[in-house]
């Protein structure tokens, strides 16, 4: 950072304590949010609040949580997003999930890039395994089922470029895998699990219909898999009974 | 009363990860919106498109209708209505590949036809501060090509789509004066059409082929001042 750069911030911060009160000036800054997400939710990287405060809010600080509101419910509403506040690590970053169930066909229209939807197959490919194996995989055991795919994580990939890159950082980064730093093997390896981002993208139901039509077995198989599947209804069913959606605001799905 | 719903928001969310929609796939996705194209769809697509502008226009977003200028095929293309129109297209392309763009438009205008050779294309590369490659270039100009900004004639040469056109046409008008003609019957900005050997006034491929079926055989320039009569012309 410049230093004229740091002069200016702490300006700003100075005048954290100003809540918007004109409407006129709220309303631009809802929209302006609202513009902001939806163009940085195409690169799928998790939106920091440290950067709305900058971009939008310029240090009014303190008007965070009431623009963020506001904000949610009109990318509900209109663009049928859900603004999701992530956790641990990720705390103070948001990513917008679908809220529209799609059928295949539907989804077809929404994701044309090739390369995103090459991209997508192997994010869940991974997610597959992690799942199947008990929500965890080492970094060692996915490279080598990833060979059965011609996937190796020294080589070039032909689609996926580097791939080594592609998986344990890009697909980090976007939230839909978490690594952690196994330090009892030597050297110490990754262990690789589902991100926030699939989390909510994806019910674990899908993903265990999806394996099963794959290796063609049934769901109630997998028995392990299978209370998953039901711990996350019973889950999301007591969040609605509460009323403990994560989004504010209206959400009106009239066809 | 259209209630805004769930097809609506299909429908923008399609648009944004598209940009640009020719009128068979507006078809395509309005019908897996769950409206039925078969009966009155102009009027079924105008009514649609209407409603989400009203909700999409407090962030100077808006559906526009467009026709490609080679072939005349209508589109639908999302557009950025406040000035910053460049900044859509800052967050997919690095600032480097911008300047590539710019150069690639500035040729285009220059030329007078509207188009560019894909060879002249790459050397564009040489008039930049900081270099791309070749190859490099080469995807730059692809990635373009598969996000609908610029298109492949059937000549092979490279044009502006409409969708660059819609979103542009701010830019185009402010930076290329000079160069920039207004086609004579529909008022909007032409790159490539026809131009009259008399006057020099210019006029989309699709807007004449429609004036000169009117005019039969006495065919003349539609510009007023001129009137001259139009030589050999061919409609296709």
């Amino acid at each position: 950072m410049s230093l004229s750069q740091a002069f200016s911030q702490s300006q700003t911060q100075g005048r954290s304590g100003v809540e918007i009160t004109d409407p006129v000036e709220r309303e631009k800054k809802v929209n302006e949010l609202v513009q902001y997400m939806l163009i940085m939710d195409q690169k799928k990287i998790p939106i920091k609040k440290r950067d709305i405060n900058r971009v939008i809010l310029k240090g009014q600080n303190r008007a965070f949580n009431g623009v963020m509101e506001e904000a949610a419910s009109k990318l509900l509403e209109v663009y049928g997003f859900k603004v999701i506040e992530l956790e641990d690590k990720l705390k103070d970053s948001y990513i917008l999930v679908n809220n529209l169930e799609l059928s295949e066909s539907q989804k077809r229209l929404i994701n044309v890039n090739e390369k995103d939807n090459a991209e997508m197959g192997l994010v869940f490919v991974i997610l597959g395994m992690i799942f199947m194996n008990q929500n965890i995989i080492h970094e060692d055991e996915m490279w080598h089922a990833l060979k059965k795919l011609g996937i190796y994580q020294d080589d070039m990939h032909s689609t996926f470029g580097n791939v080594k890159n592609l998986i344990m950082k890009e697909f980090v980064r976007k939230g839909y895998l978490r690594t952690e730093l196994n330090t009892s093997t030597d050297p110490p390896t990754h262990d690789i699990f589902w991100g926030q981002r699939a989390q909510h993208e994806i019910t674990k139901r899908n993903m265990l219909s999806m394996v099963c039509d794959i290796n063609e077995t049934q769901p109630s198989d997998w028995t392990y898999q299978m209370r998953l599947v039901i711990e996350e209804e019973q889950g999301s069913q007591q969040q609605l009974d509460q009323g403990n959606s994560s989004v504010p605001g209206p959400s009106s799905s009239a066809r | 009363m259209d209630v805004y719903g769930d097809g609506h928001r299909l429908f923008i969310q399609s648009m944004m990860s598209r940009g640009i929609m020719n009128i068979t796939e507006v078809k395509e996705v309005l019908s897996e919106c769950g409206i039925d194209v078969g009966t009155e769809f102009k009027d079924k697509v105008v009514r649609f498109v209407r409603l989400v502008n009203q909700h999409i226009g407090p962030i100077n977003l808006e559906i526009r209708k467009g026709v490609e200028e080679e072939d005349g095929q209508q589109c639908y293309v999302l557009a950025n209505t406040a000035e910053t129109s460049i900044s859509r297209l800052s967050s997919t392309y690095s600032p480097n590949e911008l300047e590539l763009f710019k150069k690639l438009i500035e040729s285009i205008m220059e030329n007078g036809d509207g188009k560019i050779g894909s060879l002249a294309a790459m050397n564009l590369t040489d008039k930049l501060e900081k270099r791309i490659g070749k190859e490099e270039a080469q995807n730059f100009f692809n990635r373009l090509e598969d996000d609908r900004w610029i298109r492949k004639n059937s000549d092979g040469k490279m044009s502006l789509s409409v969708r660059s056109i819609v979103e542009l046409d701010q830019y185009i008008k402010d930076v290329y004066p000079d160069y920039v003609k207004m086609c004579s019957i529909c008022t909007k900005l032409c790159l490539q059409g026809r131009q009259c050997e008399n006057c020099g006034a210019k006029f989309h491929f699709r807007c004449s082929n429609v004036l000169f079926s009117k005019q039969g055989n006495n065919r003349t320039c539609p510009e007023p001042n001129c009137r001259a009569p139009w030589g050999q012309v061919v409609i296709h």
